[in-house]
């Protein structure tokens, strides 16, 4: 066995061509194959059931979903800008577009617990059916990651707002944030239409 | 019953019957397996590729040590109260009469090996007190996150009356794991630069012994308030009591870890080579 001292270690960001550490990557990645096996299992499922997915899927309240991927798709667009003051080295732009990214999944949350309440105040439980075995899966599984970017999002937004100045520590602290963020927006955009749209 | 009556209760730890006609859910025992084992799995490709490519075999490593640590699951699972449903993908294999499925050995692979070395990175970068604290607080949370959904929906079950379970899941294992994960990368950091050719292989045991060392320093009192027969108030406290170990613990690996020493073998002998 050897180890090579020259090799990058995948805890810093080994070239100028990616953003972010190489480890939040690896991360990113298996999050991503665990969601495609789900997304897999969910199509298999649906296409052996397909009635009974439908019946459950018009249960669903797409409005929701819609003000949901909106409101990520903007917080995106925030968190992009936040890393952009952050190479400008303005720390109070990059605050206040962290400040409103937050306050997106803030919104996505609130909605989410409403939407949560009405499907169990109406008796649609995690064991009503399959199609809510994955319902529940998928969107609390993607719910936790949001709750994990989002402390992460409301950290930044605190200790940003007075830095005058990123070092190269801060800035790959945020990039790999933001890269977090963006993946929780991407996932979300695919069990959307599964979920809620899929006819 | 009395909340004084009701803290007072013997609560009987050694003659609990394990649920064994407990069954998971179908569909929920497949999406647990992805949940639990897919991290492990994704993540080897990525590890040959560190060796392979970039000559780094650190990763790799870890891997074998954290599917040979897999090992520890029964025995923790008995001392834990922790029941694997027969009808969940597997056994991988089968120790004090548990069956362990599928999804443990690359369980191992990702929480508590690679976030392990996740956190040697963080030390090898550099880290103080807080830092420190807050990467333990952030793997003990990984843990939490892989588990939660199993217990919330009845994939697997803690059983008997265990201190502090929010949807089933008991917050204790939250932080002896976390804990365990933290030793992990504390004890690759410590040993890595030292290890040279052929003993590089000794990495792979790194995982095991120190998660072995770190159970065997913090969870004992939690152990204990599953296993031993005493007042429900006890079992409350010694639960808090593992926490108090697992916080010392932290405590003694940041007293090494920022000590900001060229060799913090020497600082742990006493002698200490400031920077």
């Amino acid at each position: 066995m050897r180890a090579n001292p020259n090799s990058t270690d995948p805890g810093k960001a080994p070239n100028k061509h990616m953003l972010g550490e190489e480890i939040i990557w690896v991360f990113l990645l298996g999050d991503m194959s665990v969601f495609s096996l789900f997304f897999c299992a969910y199509l298999n499922n649906r296409t052996s059931t397909l009635e009974l997915f439908q019946q459950s899927q018009s249960l669903l309240n797409v409005n929701y979903g819609v003000v949901n991927t909106m409101l990520l798709l903007a917080s995106s667009w925030f968190v992009v800008g936040a890393v952009a003051a952050a190479r400008r080295n303005s720390g109070k732009t990059c605050s206040r577009m962290l400040a409103w990214a937050s306050l997106c999944g803030a919104a996505f949350s609130v909605i989410k617990y409403f939407e949560y309440s009405e499907k169990i105040a109406a008796g649609l439980t995690f064991g009503s059916n399959d199609f809510f075995i994955f319902y529940y899966v998928l969107t609390g599984i993607h719910f936790a990651h949001l709750l994990v970017g989002l402390s992460l999002l409301c950290y930044f937004c605190f200790t940003t707002r007075l830095q005058s100045e990123f070092n190269e520590a801060s800035l790959l602290s945020i990039s790999s944030t933001a890269i977090y963020w963006h993946m929780v927006d991407l996932l979300w955009i695919i069990i959307f239409p599964l979920l809620y749209l899929l006819p | 019953m009395s909340f004084v009556e009701k803290m007072m209760t013997t609560v009987p730890g050694d003659v609990l019957p394990v649920p064994e006609t407990y069954m998971a859910n179908e569909t929920v025992a497949i999406l647990f397996t992805v949940w639990a084992g897919g991290f492990g799995l994704a993540v080897i490709p990525w590890a040959l590729y560190r060796w392979l490519k970039k000559q780094d075999d650190i990763p790799i490593l870890m891997v074998a040590g954290g599917l040979v640590c897999s090992l520890l699951e029964p025995m923790l699972d008995h001392l834990g109260h922790l029941w694997w449903p027969t009808n969940l993908p597997g056994p991988a294999f089968v120790g004090y009469d548990l069956n362990i499925p599928f999804l443990i050995p690359p369980c191992y692979v990702f929480f508590i090996a690679m976030t392990g070395y996740w956190a040697y990175l963080r030390m090898k970068d550099g880290l103080d007190l807080k830092g420190l604290f807050l990467v333990w607080l952030l793997i003990s949370f990984t843990d939490v996150i892989m588990e939660m959904p199993g217990t919330a929906t009845k994939a697997y079950i803690y059983y008997g009356d265990a201190s502090f379970k929010v949807f089933g899941f008991p917050l204790a294992w939250g932080w002896l794991n976390g804990t365990a994960m933290l030793t992990t990368g504390f004890l690759l950091w410590l040993l890595e630069p030292r290890l040279k050719g052929s003993n590089r292989l000794l990495i792979i045991p790194v995982v095991i012994v120190a998660m072995g060392a770190s159970y065997g320093m913090t969870a004992w009192p939690y152990f204990m308030s599953l296993n031993w027969d005493m007042p429900w108030i006890a079992t409350r406290l010694l639960t808090l009591l593992s926490l108090v170990m697992c916080l010392v613990t932290v405590r003694f690996i940041a007293e090494v870890v920022v000590s900001k020493s060229d060799d913090p073998v020497a600082t742990l002998r006493g002698n200490q080579a400031t920077a």
